[in-house]
């Protein structure tokens, strides 16, 4: 073909112009599909109308129309001056360019399962953190947001395999990240999910817990500069309400645990704020959650400037983010960002190019303890109370002394507005390269360094106030920090591919090397004056109260690896990759991680082509070794402890002492061992797309951190084995209906996880959670609720509730072991926060000028913590919720599941953990409801308005779950349900326009 | 093909260039921030005492945790809780139902936390004694390893007394953790003692160069303790001879001030606590945490215009208060009742307990004027020293001594009644010292439960049995160690 054109130019004939339009089945106009003239730089972008237009082309010449989401076609020309094209929807996206590490694949030689989520699908979601809005998309991937403003999700990729971090790996235009909370959604092109160990081994020692590859935005060659604005803006409101007891019912429930105990309080209340003893009710009556609440708005705007020569591409942009936050006090989030790339074509054998992000961001940070404070202040208190002395400043808080109740008891708005807590995030990621194409096309060496560089300035300031004796700062407290991240990476690909009949071969190695580096600079001070924030420097206190500490790590990584496939008639794929890398974190330097993969396309076989059942079906298999390097580093030694803590005082000064305990740490790197084997086919005239993989992943050398003998420290080895076992679904209907084109999206995660050994030991207790062999990671572990004490007799005929002291009303614990007795024999697993299995739903359609998504997700089989009642053993004046109150015990047959009021404050309940604390995290959510309308080809006078489309958005408008919580979705993987800030609901109207 | 060469060159530049950097060296890199224990100078004989420091500051760490505070005084008849409504398993404790309360494995481990800090501590003396190239310095290794072993006395002393039977940790690699008898246990303590008596100056505490600092005395007055419970009265006169004989100790004239700022390290004082704020209103402190808060009430002076709020634990029970009535005291009961709604010499207004069921009668020996706590801190209790072992305990200890094996205790005894404004007592017998002690040494450190327990007059106390006299075995540590669960080696 070369040869071909080569010669027919020799011969002078002459080129000609190609003007077209390209259209999709339905006789749309499809815009910006690309058209490339083969073997030539030639090239362009249809227009809004589906219209090209190609100067100079060779009259045999053959033009290759590729647009994402449609097969790639192959047009000759044959002399045509005009060439109408019909492109064909690629369902399976068989066709599409996949990002894998360190190169790129098409969709149809994978060997591993890969999830691909276009920006097009992030952008107008609104969120943060670009993770948080492909929530319930990827089976596989679970998204755990948090409700504070600017804070990013948890990603948990195909269960937890770690005690440590179970984060992925994300690789940002070749920079790794431990999450990518500075990018805007807009930033994004694409994002590539690496699920199993054959894909993501080639990332090695990071890349245990899965990988996340992420490419911004780029041009296109031969494209006029597109120019588009994204914008939304909303409210936001929670999304569920926890109703607490009221005053009446809170006063009810202490009347019933104890009278004389706690009418002193009742009438404390009374007398302060008014109100009637003998039916209850009283003049203050103030709903916490109510006062703590707000509707806020959340706004997002981005510009996006892309296009390309015959040489270069470019794309620039710019988004502002701007969210507050529900809680009603001083806390949001906002985050400036700017980025450019540029491609540019140097000669025919060397290609450079530059990639940049700078991102911006303040966050206002909550006071999340408010949540919590909340739960616990009884009502039958004011927020305000102006008769108060002038001791009561700077604001006149009401305090629950003026009750009576001196302890553990604050007013939650003064909690949440005595702090100032901000965060200031500079991040700047630059990637620069060249490319040597060796032999054109086949062979080609890419080397590219980028840099990260991050700085975080934090401030709290605590401003002198007084509410009450247990709820004051005296004098005020600074406290400032600089936190700096500052990694590089070198990285050095040698890439070769051929074909030779039907034999496909390639080959990449690489060397890589990095240098992570983190330093922290804290200073604290008493005494600044409060008032102007330009008051709070260091210098401005009392200097001898003034302190300062640091700490800082630096690591080294240098890595060699490779990847071989093979492919036969496009058949028979085979890939193996490999990844030795060297860390300078742990004593252990080199760890290597190999992995293999294989696929069959089954359609493909001679045998196949006289069925109609499948359109395209792939068979594949693969096998891998991953490394998680996110646990502590070891010292490799024993080190000793000194400081203020560790010297003894000496009359009025200390002797600088140190502790030695002699405890020599020796930690590696945990090591994950995937077999993945998996099925996709499209059926019934390319309308079903299925996906289907299961997977056996075990993790070996977990870090778990046993306590020291006879201590409250531990002490970290690598002495955990964890298996996920799983099978991840995706199921896409898509067809269309005249101009009425829809599709539907099921997709399953079922997981198994288990702890499979802890080094002999039978079980690891942590502070919340245990680990137990044969349990799930983090079990609640304790006792289990089977009944409660309905009356006297019963009581007395237990010896258990005799030794305890109980009565009717208490909670009955199951005597495990039957002994009568009620100890550390009878605890057991009482659930954990990691599911079973968790599900998403979707539906989409256009018609005309309409479109229409809605999306739903659940998550079944998990269980969480109600530390919000828990803690009710700090105090008995705590609040209750309003289903503690309605459900409680109140009399022989009134409950056998509910405690009664006085066993709710007994210890014996309080102290122990037990099932009534444990509560199912299951739930079901309307994840996203999007409506739009496109107005094409607008007039504006002279100019043509491409496009414009307006979108009204609902994100998370509707919940359902039975936790008595704000939202069982929560950030702590070992389910701890405490000072959870609540999940909003957003409600947006949207805009973007093409210009 | 000139371009190809080009690249060739540049391809096979950039392999060399990766090829340099890739020798060994790149990755070995020291970690930041972390100092190895091998570092640790221990040819500087000068900074000797920094591991003995160590230990020091583990009894203002652990050993006044404030659980433990609780846990020691709560069992005797005469000190409860003083809350109903907050850590209830206190209460069932008071009836020797012990449970699963979380302050039982605390206790337990910040003990053997000091207990491993010390064993620490005398590996890295043993690290300095091989660089010591003077007699003079080796003595002064000598004398701070015997501080050491008395902080470690400290720690197993306290755990036979809480415990009775606990595990005897030789050092910090053991792995068989199964208990010694409690009597094998103060047996281990004594040699402590004994070779801290020999080795450590027969000083006054306050007379040491480092203000405080455990002496030959210390080691004498805890050997005594230890002593009175093996029973070996002998052994406790002659210890308690020793301390009186020196002429050392005195009482401190006003009881009220003895255990607040004034009588810190007092002439009476032979161990204490050490706390302080660095004399600043603000800024860090080293002050013994919620040991003294935890049993603070709410207090106010309105001269001075501050007030403190404590935790509002730790009660004296109806019987006690009016056993000290019939007494008659007055200087003792003026400083030991801390009482709701009345104001202290000092001027601070004490409030009364909200919850009526709650004490409305606190520990006055916890309490420290507003006045003597500098501007700017606001903790109950602020920065004062806690005192362990008194005088007066000595003295006390001498006169049992003394009646036991048929002599007079007259003189000690009434030493201590006399600063006390009580009459003397001629013909002193056990019951009337026994006595004398449930009121000088009341809720100090667990005297009176022990008086009881030796005496074979634990029996009085309500829901008292011979196997629950102790607390158990933190049920967390019997999963991990299976052998706790085996009878003690004597």
């Amino acid at each position: 073909m070369f040869t071909l054109a080569v010669i027919c130019s020799a011969f002078g004939l002459h080129a000609i112009t190609v003007k077209g339009t390209v259209v999709d089945t339905a006789n749309e106009p499809l815009p910006g599909v690309s058209i490339k003239v083969l073997n030539s730089a030639i090239g362009t972008i249809t227009d809004y109308e589906g219209a090209f237009s190609l100067t100079n082309v060779e009259p045999d010449a053959t033009l290759q129309v590729s647009y994402v989401g449609y097969f790639t076609k192959d047009v000759k020309v044959d002399g045509r001056t005009n060439i109408d094209i019909i492109l064909e929807e690629d369902i399976a996206k068989l066709d599409e360019v996949v990002v894998i590490g360190y190169g790129t694949a098409q969709a149809k030689d994978l060997t591993a399962p890969i999830s691909v989520i276009k920006g097009e699908e992030l952008t107008n979601i609104p969120t943060t953190s670009p993770m948080a809005a492909i929530q319930g998309k990827v089976p596989g991937v679970t998204i755990l947001n948090s409700g504070t403003p600017g804070a990013g999700p948890k990603v948990r990729i195909r269960g937890t395999g770690s005690f440590g971090s179970s984060e992925p790996l994300y690789v940002v235009d070749g920079m790794f990240y431990d999450n990518i909370n500075f990018l805007n959604n807009d930033d994004i092109q694409d994002m590539s999910i690496l699920k199993d160990a054959s894909a993501a081994a080639i990332y090695g020692v990071k890349a245990a817990n899965g990988v996340v590859i992420i490419t911004t935005k780029k041009g296109v060659h031969n494209q006029p500069a597109r120019i588009s604005y994204n914008g939304y803006v909303g409210v936001q409101s929670v999304t569920k309400r926890l109703k607490m007891a009221n005053a009446h019912e809170y006063a009810t429930m202490l009347q019933e645990a104890n009278p004389t105990a706690y009418n002193p309080v009742i009438q404390g209340a009374i007398d302060a704020f008014g109100g009637n003893f003998a039916n209850l009710q009283f003049g203050a009556d103030t709903d916490w959650y109510d006062e703590l609440l707000r509707d806020a708005l959340m706004t997002n705007h981005s510009i996006n400037i892309s296009g390309g020569s015959e040489k270069a591409t470019y794309s620039i942009g710019m988004s502002y983010l701007y969210q507050d936050g529900i809680m009603d006090t001083d806390n949001n989030y906002n985050r400036l960002n700017f980025r450019a790339q540029l491609d540019y074509d140097a000669t025919n054998w060397l290609k450079v190019g530059f990639s940049g992000v700078f991102s911006q961001a303040k966050q206002q940070l909550p006071n999340l303890s408010a949540w919590q404070v909340a739960f616990n202040a009884p009502q039958f208190f004011p927020v305000y109370d102006d008769r108060r002395g002038d001791d009561v400043t700077p604001i006149k808080y009401a305090s629950p002394e003026q009750v009576g109740i001196n302890n553990n008891i604050y007013n939650p708005v003064a909690t949440a507005n005595y702090t100032n807590s901000l965060n200031k995030t500079n991040q700047y990621l630059a990637n620069f390269y060249a490319q040597f194409n060796i032999l054109p096309e086949k062979m080609n060496l890419k080397t590219s360094f980028g840099k990260d560089y991050s700085t975080i300035k934090g401030r709290t300031f605590i401003e002198p106030y007084y509410v009450g004796l247990n709820q004051q700062q005296a004098i005020s407290s600074l406290t400032k920090n600089v936190t700096t991240y500052d990694n590089w990476s070198w990285d050095n690909v040698l890439t070769y591919k051929d074909k030779f009949d039907n034999h496909g071969v390639g080959a990449m190695v690489g060397y890589s090397m990095r240098q992570d580096s983190y330093y922290f600079l804290q200073g604290t001070v008493s005494g600044v004056p409060a008032g102007k924030e330009e008051y709070w420097y260091i210098g401005n206190g009392d200097a001898e109260t003034a302190k300062s500490s640091d700490n800082g790590t630096r690591y080294r990584s240098q890595s060699f690896f490779t990847r071989l496939n093979y492919d036969y008639a496009g058949k028979y794929m085979l890939m193996f990759t490999f990844r030795a890398d060297g860390t300078s974190k742990y004593q252990e330097k080199w760890g290597y991680f190999p992995s293999v993969g294989a696929a069959w396309v089954a359609t493909s076989e001679d045998f196949m082509q006289n069925q109609n059942v499948f359109d395209y079906m792939k068979v594949r298999a693969s096998w891998g070794k991953l490394g998680n390097d996110n646990v502590a580093a070891s010292d490799g030694f024993a080190s000793i402890i000194s400081g203020l803590g560790a010297s003894g005082v000496f009359g009025n000064n200390t002797y600088p002492g140190f502790k030695n305990t002699s405890y020599f740490s020796w930690l590696k790197w945990e090591v994950v061992t995937e077999t993945n084997v998996g099925v996709e086919f499209t059926t019934l005239n390319n309308r079903l797309d299925v996906d289907l993989d299961w997977y056996y992943r075990q993790t070996d050398n977990a870090v778990i951190s046993p306590l020291l003998p006879f201590e409250n420290a531990t002490l970290a080895g690598n002495y955990g084995t964890i298996e996920n076992m799983g099978a991840d679904i995706q199921a896409t209907w898509s067809d269309r209906v005249g101009d009425f084109k829809y599709h539907v999206t099921a997709n399953g995660s079922l997981l198994r996880n288990r702890v499979k050994d802890l080094g002999g030991k039978k079980m690891i207790k942590g502070g919340k959670t245990a680990n137990i062999v044969g349990e799930k990671m983090n079990s609640y572990y304790g006792y289990k609720v089977v009944g409660v004490y309905q009356n006297e007799a019963q009581v007395a005929a237990d010896p258990i509730a005799v030794a305890n002291g109980l009565k009717p009303g208490d909670l009955i614990y199951q005597d495990v072991n039957n002994d009568g007795q009620l100890n550390g024999d009878d605890q057991m697993a009482l659930g954990s926060y990691i599911p079973d299995f968790t599900y998403g739903l979707s539906f989409g359609f256009e018609y005309k000028n309409f479109d229409f998504s809605l999306s739903t997700l659940g998550t079944v089989g998990a269980e969480l913590y109600n530390r919000k009642r828990a803690l009710h053993y700090q105090s008995a004046y705590y609040n209750f919720d309003h289903d503690q109150f309605k459900n409680r015990w109140h009399g022989e047959g009134t409950s056998n599941t509910e405690p009664s009021a006085a066993a709710l404050m007994n210890s014996y309940t309080t102290q122990n953990t037990n099932s009534y604390y444990v509560e199912s995290a299951d739930y079901f959510r309307i994840q996203n409801i999007a409506l739009g309308y496109t107005f094409k080809n607008i007039k504006m006078g002279s100019y043509k308005l491409p496009s414009l489309r307006m979108s009204i958005n609902a994100d998370r408008p509707f919940s359902f779950f039975k936790a008595h919580s704000f939202t069982p979705e929560l950030t702590d993987a070992e389910g701890w349900d405490t000072e959870v800030y609540p999940l909003a609901s957003t409600f947006t109207f949207g805009l973007q326009i093409d210009f | 093909m000139k371009t190809r060469n080009k690249i060739f060159a540049l391809a096979t530049g950039l392999c060399l260039m990766a090829g340099s950097l890739t020798s060994c060296d790149y990755l070995d890199i020291a970690p930041e921030n972390s100092v190895p224990e091998e570092s640790v100078d221990y040819t500087d004989i000068e900074n000797m005492y920094a591991p003995v420091s160590g230990c020091y500051a583990t009894i203002r760490t652990n050993n006044m945790h404030w659980v433990i505070n609780l846990e020691t005084v709560i069992r005797d008849g005469d000190v409860w809780s003083g809350r109903i409504d907050d850590q209830g398993d206190l209460l069932k404790i008071n009836k020797f139902v012990y449970g699963t309360f979380w302050g039982i494995k605390e206790m337990w481990n910040q003990y053997y936390g000091m207990i491993k800090v010390a064993n620490g501590a005398l590996a890295s003396l043993d690290e300095y004694a091989k660089n010591i190239t003077t007699e003079s310095d080796m003595k002064l290794n000598r004398q701070y390893q015997g501080e050491v072993r008395i902080i470690r006395a400290l720690a197993y002393y306290r755990l036979a007394q809480m415990f009775g039977a606990v595990t005897i940790l030789k050092n910090n690699e053991q792995s068989n953790m199964r208990r010694s008898s409690r009597d094998a246990v103060l047996r281990y303590v004594l040699e402590d003692l004994e070779y801290a008596m020999t080795n450590c100056p027969e000083l006054r505490p306050n007379e040491m160069n480092h203000m405080g600092a455990f002496t030959a005395f210390t080691a004498k007055a805890l050997a005594a303790k230890a002593n009175l419970i093996l029973g070996d009265y002998k052994a406790v006169e002659t210890l308690t001879n020793d301390i009186i004989s020196s002429g050392k100790f005195a009482l401190y004239n006003d009881y009220y001030e003895l255990f607040k700022i004034p009588g810190e390290l007092c002439n009476e004082s032979l161990m204490e606590c050490q706390s302080t704020y660095f004399g600043m209103g603000s800024g860090e402190s080293a002050t013994v945490d919620q040991f003294f808060n935890c049993a603070g009430p709410a207090l106010s002076n309105a001269t001075l215009g501050r007030s403190f709020g404590g935790w509002n634990f730790v009660g004296y029970t109806e019987s006690f208060q009016n056993w000290v009535a019939s007494r008659n005291e007055t200087v003792r009961a003026e400083t030991t009742f801390l009482r709701g709604g009345t104001t202290t010499r000092d001027g601070d207004f004490v409030k009364a307990a909200g919850n009526t069921e709650n004490t409305s009668c606190w520990n006055g020996k916890w309490y420290v004027p507003i006045n003597q706590i500098i501007e700017g801190r606001n903790q109950y209790g602020g920065d004062n020293n806690v005192r362990i072992i008194r005088y007066a305990e000595v003295l006390l200890m001498n006169a049992e001594a003394l009646v036991r094996q048929g002599k007079s205790g007259d003189i000690p005894f009434n030493l201590v009644r006399d600063r006390a404004g009580m009459s003397k007592i001629t013909g002193v017998t056990v019951d009337q010292i026994l006595d004398e002690r449930r009121m000088e040494l009341c809720c100090e450190w667990g005297t009176r439960y022990e008086d009881l327990l030796r005496t074979n007059k634990a029996n009085i106390l309500e829901g008292w049995a011979a196997d629950r006299a102790y607390f158990p075995v933190p049920a967390e540590h019997i999963i991990d160690y299976p052998e706790l669960r085996e009878d003690p080696i004597d």
